[in-house]
Parts: C-alpha cells; sequence; structure tokens
C-alpha cells in the first residue's frame, strides 16, 4: 500500500512484514476456569483517543482535532516537533474531505502485537500503537474528494500514565521506516 | 453561470439547499481548467481542489453538499497564468483570510516582481503559486498588514473596505494600468468584494419557502430563519440580483455578520 498525501515528501510503500499476523490471538487471562478478555495495557486510553478522533472529525470539529493532535502539531513549546501551518491545514484538508470514509473503527495494532518485526525503535516502540484505518491510500479517496488528496489514515499513539497521546502522523510513520525524521510535516514555514 | 461564488449564511448545514433553490447560484459546468471551493471551519479556512480540472461537469452541491459551513468560495478556473496546480488554483488563504478572483493583472511576470518586491516578506516568502490572483490575495494582505488589520478580529466590514481600497489604489500605482478585476475576500466573518469592469450580482435572501433538498412530497419543509448572502460574477438574469461591479469606476459589496449587503463606489470611498 502506498502512502501518499500532498505537502508530505514522504511517499514509500509500508513493506508488510510489521504488520500483526492475521491468526493473532485475542488477548486473554484465565481466572480459575473461565477465560476473560484481557486487553493489552493501555488499548482503553487509546480506544478512548480514538473515539475523540472520530467524533471531531465527524463534527468537522478543527479545533477539537488540532487539541487531539496537538503532540505532533507542535507550538511554541514544542518547535522542533511543529509541522508547518501549510501541512497541517493540508492534513485536515484531506481529513474534513474524507470524514465519511474515516467513520470505521480502526484497526489498533500494539507493540507487543507486531515485535519484533515491528522494528522497535523505528517504528512502533514499547508502549506505541499504531491507529490505522482499514482503508488504505487510494482506497480511502471519497466520492466528491479533490483528485490530489487522499485520506491519512495512520497515526500513531503513545500511551503514558494511562494517556494516549499522538506522536506521529501518517507522513513521518512512513518516513520513519528509513531514517526518523526530526520534524513532522512539510518544511515550509 | 458563475466562475466565482461567494455563500454566506447564517447556518452551516445549508448549501446543498440554497444550491438547490437558486438557480442564479448555479457555477459554470465546465471546469476542466481547474476548480475549487474554500470554507470557514472556525477560524480556519479549509480547502478542497481539482487543479487538473473535473471530467464531468460541475455541480456545486454534489462536490461540496457536505460542507459544514456558512462562508464558502468557490471558483472556475480559465488557466491563463500558471500551471495545473493546487498553488495556482483558488480559493487561497491565509491564516483566517479566505480570497477569489476573477482577472489577469496588467504587467504579467514584471507586474507579479514589483507586487512581491513591496510585500512584507512573510508574505512575499509564502506565494507558492504563479498566478495573478495569487499575488493580488499578498499584496492586500500587505495592505491589511500594513493597516494593522491582519489578525483583527470582529473587524468592521466598512473598515475592512476602506483597507481594501488602500490596498486597490496602491496597486494601480504600482502596476500604471487599471484592469477588469473581481475579487472576493473573506475572513469567516462576512465578506467585502470589489469590481470593475467585471459585471457582478449579489443577493439576499431570508428564508427558504419550499427547501427542494428537505422537502417530502407532502411535508414541505422551509427554513423561514435562514438567512443568506450570494455573490456571483454575471448579470443578473433571477428576481431578487443586483448588479454591481459592471463600471469601469469600480465598486465595492460588503456581508456583515447579519448577512446585510452594502454596496459602496469606490469614487464615493477615494
Amino acid at each position: 500500500m502506498a502512502l501518499a498525501l500532498a505537502g508530505c515528501s514522504a511517499a514509500r510503500p509500508l513493506p508488510a512484514t510489521w504488520l500483526p499476523p492475521a491468526d493473532l490471538p485475542a488477548p486473554t487471562r484465565s481466572e480459575g476456569s473461565v477465560t476473560i478478555d484481557a486487553p493489552e495495557p493501555g488499548r482503553v486510553a487509546v480506544e478512548s483517543l480514538v473515539v475523540a478522533l472520530r467524533g471531531a472529525i465527524g463534527a468537522r470539529d478543527a479545533g477539537a482535532l488540532r487539541g487531539l493532535l496537538a503532540p505532533v502539531l507542535g507550538g511554541i513549546d514544542r518547535p522542533a516537533f511543529a509541522m508547518s501551518r501549510e501541512a497541517w491545514l493540508q492534513h485536515l484538508d484531506a481529513l474534513h474531505a474524507g470524514a465519511d470514509a474515516l467513520d470505521a473503527m480502526p484497526a489498533l495494532t500494539a507493540h507487543a502485537q507486531c515485535a519484533p518485526r515491528c522494528r522497535p525503535g523505528v517504528l512502533l516502540e514499547p508502549g506505541e500503537w499504531l491507529v490505522a484505518w482499514p482503508r488504505g491510500a487510494g482506497v480511502a479517496r471519497p466520492r466528491g474528494a479533490p483528485t490530489d488528496r487522499v485520506v491519512p489514515w495512520m497515526l500513531r499513539v503513545s500511551v503514558r500514565d494511562g494517556v494516549a497521546v499522538v506522536t506521529g502522523l501518517d507522513d513521518d510513520i512512513v518516513a520513519a521506516l528509513g531514517p526518523r525524521p526530526a520534524v513532522s510535516g512539510g518544511a515550509r514555514p | 453561470m458563475a466562475r466565482i461564488l461567494g455563500y454566506f449564511a447564517s447556518q452551516v448545514d445549508r448549501l446543498r439547499c440554497v444550491c438547490a433553490a437558486e438557480d442564479g447560484a448555479r457555477l459554470e459546468r465546465d471546469a476542466r481548467h481547474g476548480f475549487g471551493v474554500g470554507s470557514h471551519q472556525g477560524r480556519e479556512v479549509l480547502l478542497r481542489r481539482w487543479p487538473t480540472g473535473l471530467a464531468h461537469p460541475l455541480d456545486l452541491a454534489e462536490v461540496a453538499g457536505d460542507l459544514r459551513s456558512g462562508s464558502v468560495l468557490a471558483q472556475v478556473r480559465r488557466a491563463t497564468v500558471g500551471g495545473r496546480l493546487p498553488e495556482n488554483t483558488q480559493p487561497f488563504r491565509f491564516r483566517q483570510w479566505m480570497f477569489a478572483a476573477l482577472g489577469t493583472l496588467p504587467g504579467g511576470a514584471d507586474g507579479r516582481a514589483r507586487l512581491a518586491s513591496t510585500m512584507p516578506s512573510f508574505l512575499s516568502d509564502t506565494l507558492r503559486g504563479e498566478t495573478d490572483s495569487e499575488a493580488l490575495f499578498h499584496h492586500l494582505l500587505g495592505a491589511l498588514f500594513r493597516a494593522g488589520a491582519l489578525d483583527a478580529e470582529g473587524l468592521e466590514r466598512s473598515a475592512l473596505r476602506d483597507h481594501l481600497a488602500a490596498g486597490l489604489a496602491s496597486l494601480d500605482d504600482l502596476l500604471g494600468a487599471r484592469a477588469p478585476l473581481a475579487l472576493l475576500l473573506s475572513d469567516g466573518a462576512g465578506c467585502v468584494g470589489f469590481a470593475r469592469s467585471t459585471p457582478m450580482r449579489w443577493l439576499r435572501r431570508v428564508g427558504i419557502a419550499r427547501c427542494p433538498v428537505c422537502s417530502g412530497t407532502a411535508q414541505p419543509v422551509a427554513h423561514e430563519t435562514l438567512r443568506y448572502a450570494l455573490l456571483a460574477d454575471g448579470e443578473p438574469s433571477m428576481p431578487g440580483w443586483r448588479p454591481w461591479g459592471g463600471h469601469d469606476d469600480g465598486a465595492f459589496v460588503t456581508v456583515d455578520r447579519g448577512f446585510e449587503v452594502r454596496e459602496a463606489r469606490w469614487s464615493d470611498l477615494r
């Protein structure tokens, strides 16, 4: 699957090797003779974040979305991570145009599910999750969306102290397959 | 059929209804040279651009009917300056400002370079495309910057109009000629339009008596509380539309937060 987003320089295909195996058993634990679901640590926090993201996208609430993605959008306190305003707006354009396509629940992949093939230290690190909407680029372009846009569909999320925080958007996740970029987003001011 | 359209409404989910109710709001269907629509979402300006054009006839309700915004600009391109790139496809945006225009400035590339040389560097540095319209947009932003109005919230429409008048006066001085022109500039709280030698028209209405989109066969739906204003190019051919901007002198139209529309001749402002 190739990922291409206008304004993003990195657009290389993702290798399939890091994806979790399809037959991965659901995480469970046993209490006596009963086996019950045992979500990985952090899953609840990640799901809460995804619910909030879907709500903001569905409502086309740019302010709420900006707040949820603030850790990767940067700001005066984290200038090194600052995405350019134009890059952010292009993400927002695509999210807005593709809101319907992003209405589905994304797949959540924990580091533990893909390790060691998720290349710890490069793509997912311990405590990190990959949030990927099921439709890849090329499929996710919604009806009526501009031809130069595809829907962003991957987020890297880190769970710290029970709180899920977005630490990467699709373009720099792809870029992470090479050297980890110092700056997320485009290079324009 | 219009090539430029400004839509300003008191409700965010009525673009499709207004498109269906107002035949005069129909856009040119041939959008093979490119098409773009911009909308305000809060203080952000979001864009959908088709820089390489639409292969099928343009229907604004189809491509933008899902927008939830009361401030929308749309422009059908006739590519005269610049390639078919997103950077050359209107509307343009800068911070909270959204802009669309028709017309070609005199002077060509030299004229654009002259405009760029007089802009603050943060504006000339962010010129991305090759079009006259983007250069004009940034030139007018420069006029707003010099007036201390670039980041002003709740700017009175009359003040915004006067700042634009100053910017347009300096544009003519810099280029040494006056060209036919039509432009719409919005900050999400209404709009200011200017046109000269380019026939334009505007419309203001309250309510849609029987919405063609929302009404069922037996159950008519009226949007009584909806207020909206439309600005478009072309001569008025439908009831309710009023002409402006066809004179050489030039004229402004302002749409305020209450969707009241006011006209002013440029000669009266100078």
